[in-house]
């Protein structure tokens, strides 16, 4: 183990901000290298002796004196000092000095936490090994973060902090010019900071003293949300459009050059580092490619856009027919992307129609399934969702589906074993009527460790409803 | 600071003699419990209640042998017994493995090394600059008062630690250096 990252656990560990793995893998370390354990007891003594030190020092003192007063006066026997700085005892100091330190106390340029259960990787333009470098929790100028899963804080040395959820991709290019190639990011620039900018591959966001939010996806466009303040925005496509967006409003960045108005959405950034894990996606789908990847009993359409069977129309709720609302990891509402959803059943038929897919679970996790649901023309319709592992099933009741208005339910599994699970929506042969169908779009299943509770407080796994 | 108080008989001379030698072994025996229960806030008691059980057993201590494994081994397992109640309710679980292992490696330090380290590490304190000097102390006055950290020295929390984590490499190897040029083992 390099010398650094031996050390960096090891502080970690002292200050008790060690995972188990990471310490599992300390402990392995320190027993199988002697010299390991010699830094580590090396570590432990001077922590040791700090806080004998420490309290060897309130007992000289008698009586504890404020820090702030004792750095303001300090402060002014340095400038004192600094003015006599001609004579030669100042300079055999600094040498003297220069013996045990060397002058590399500034803070990073940015420094960062994550939230438990982060998946993230870091690389450095001047490192060469991205695993050291991750227990650092540091960027400079050129380092490039990777999150596959979680929330980062940032915070960087001129003041600015940003909270980062993924997955994400970012690289600091300046000390105060972030690129972001995708993630949701939400930014605070204090004053002396005004002028920092946040890049995508599709626009330039530069602070004019503000909060603010930056959406950048490979499956969407950009998106700039203005909390407070004012932002200035220029789109880096062929018409370039500039403007400067003012707090409460919020701009698409076009394909084609355009600022699109769009509206603002608070819910969608996280403004503070969460202190637990946050559930991770383990399947999600808009049905925006022709529900691929599930299979179809009965009649089951994937549609795009309006919905329209024999020349009729329903109006549900949203742009075009599908559901405008997707779910985040937590359950929340996004905005939905795309404009596809599944249709069940049609026109009278009896039989029961479904789609199902399969979702490798594990045991020791839960799963939530979120899904968005309506009726077409009447409120006949009654959808069952379920999630099955061999003899083990969550369902949801018989879910009488709303004439044409997208609603929300939600179920959770907890699996007694790992493998393939049989995520599943049917009609239960409700498609009985005439052109009458049911609807079902922004599917998400979502996963997080899942901790054991009391036998009195356990829930019942095998009929969970909930909406 | 851990305060031994005893009851003895003043014209004891073997009571005196052992609260010299428990004396002398108090920073030690803290190097000890320090080591295997790193960044514990509960190593003060563990070690009162290590001296209890060292002086109520000895009687059984015939002065033959060495004083220092005998301590160490009460001390140990006094170690073991705090963790095996409180392991339930910590984020990391320190392995047996691994207590042991710190227990071994620590066995053959000498009580006079730690002296040493004390000295080099009041000098090398000196040594740091101002502001690390106060950030480093601020850290070791109040573990837990962070946001009082954040707003004296103008850093984030994540600077704090960082910054926490260069001042103690630089201050070890201070001591190190020093313990060599005084012709010390470390």
């Amino acid at each position: 183990m390099k010398q650094e990252l031996l050390e960096s656990l090891i502080q970690n560990l002292i200050d008790g901000a060690l995972t188990q793995d990471q310490f599992d893998r300390l402990d392995f370390e320190l027993r199988s290298t002697p010299a390991s354990m010699a830094t580590y007891l090396a570590y432990v003594d001077l922590d040791n002796m700090m806080v004998l030190e420490l309290e060897e020092r309130h007992h000289n003192l008698g009586s504890v004196v404020p820090i702030e007063r004792i750095i303001r006066r300090q402060k002014r026997r340095m400038l004192r000092t600094a003015l006599l700085a001609a004579a030669a005892v100042v300079l055999l100091s600094l040498i003297g000095m220069q013996l045990f330190f060397i002058d590399t106390t500034l803070p990073p340029t940015l420094a960062f936490q994550t939230s438990p259960g982060t998946h993230f990787t870091i690389t450095h333009a001047k490192a060469a090994d991205a695993e050291d470098q991750s227990f650092s929790q540091q960027m400079e100028k050129g380092s490039r973060l990777q999150m596959s899963h979680g929330v980062v804080e940032l915070s960087f040395s001129s003041g600015v902090k940003s909270i980062i959820t993924g997955p994400a991709d970012i690289t600091l290019h300046e000390d105060d010019v972030l690129f972001l190639n995708h993630g949701i990011a939400w930014f605070h620039v204090p004053e002396n900071a005004i002028g920092f900018q946040v890049k995508t591959r599709n626009a330039v966001v530069t602070d004019l003293g503000t909060e603010f939010g930056v959406i950048s996806s490979n499956d969407r466009l950009d998106e700039v949300h203005v909390f407070d303040g004012k932002v200035e925005v220029v789109n880096r496509n062929s018409l370039r459009h500039k403007e400067v967006i003012t707090a409460k409003h919020a701009r698409i960045v076009g394909a084609a050059g355009r600022l699109k108005v769009t509206p603002l959405r608070v819910a969608d950034f996280r403004k503070s580092l969460p202190t637990h894990d946050i559930p991770m996606i383990v399947f999600q789908d808009q049905f925006n490619s022709e529900g691929s990847g599930w299979e179809i009993e009965g009649k089951v359409r994937f549609v795009s856009g309006a919905y329209e069977v024999d020349s009729c129309r329903i109006n549900t709720d949203g742009e075009d027919d599908h559901s405008g609302v997707h779910f985040n990891s937590e359950g929340r509402e996004i905005s939905a992307l795309g404009n596809g959803y599944m249709v069940l059943g049609h026109d009278s038929r009896p039989a029961v129609n479904a789609v199902s897919t399969k979702i490798l679970v594990k045991r020791g996790k839960s799963y939530t399934v979120y899904f968005r649901y309506t009726g077409s023309h009447n409120s006949a319709h009654r959808v069952t969702a379920s999630l099955t592992l061999g003899a083990e099933t969550s369902r949801t009741g018989e879910l009488q589906a709303p004439e044409a208005s997208w609603k929300s339910a939600s179920f959770l599994f907890i699996p007694e074993a790992s493998g393939e699970a049989i995520l599943k929506f049917e009609d239960t042969g409700s498609s009985q009527g005439a052109k009458a169908d049911l609807l079902i779009d922004s599917v998400v299943v979502a996963s997080r460790l899942h901790h054991k509770r009391s036998p009195v407080d356990a829930t019942d796994s095998d009929q969970r409803q909930q909406e | 600071m851990v305060v031994i108080i005893v009851e003895t008989s003043p014209s004891s001379e073997n009571s005196a003699d052992f609260i010299r030698l428990l004396t002398a072994y108090q920073p030690a025996l803290r190097g000890l419990v320090a080591a295997m229960l790193p960044g514990s806030q509960d190593i003060d008691d563990i070690l009162q209640d290590t001296n209890v059980v060292i002086w109520e057993k000895r009687n059984s201590y015939d002065g033959e042998a060495e004083f220092k494994p005998w301590a160490y081994g009460i001390a140990r397992n006094k170690v073991r017994q705090y963790w095996a109640h409180k392991k339930q309710q910590m984020c990391v679980n320190l392995s047996d493995e691994f207590l042991d292992a710190v227990a071994d490696a620590r066995q053959i330090d000498h009580s006079d090394d730690f002296s040493k380290k004390r000295v080099a590490l009041t000098q090398c304190l000196e040594q740091l600059k101002l502001r690390d000097r106060e950030l480093i102390y601020a850290c070791y006055e109040a573990r837990e008062g962070l946001d009082s950290r954040v707003r004296k020295f103008e850093l984030t929390a994540a600077s704090i630690r960082v910054t926490t984590h260069r001042i103690r490499k630089k201050l070890r190897k201070c001591v190190e250096r020093r313990i060599l040029w005084q012709g010390g083992g470390v």
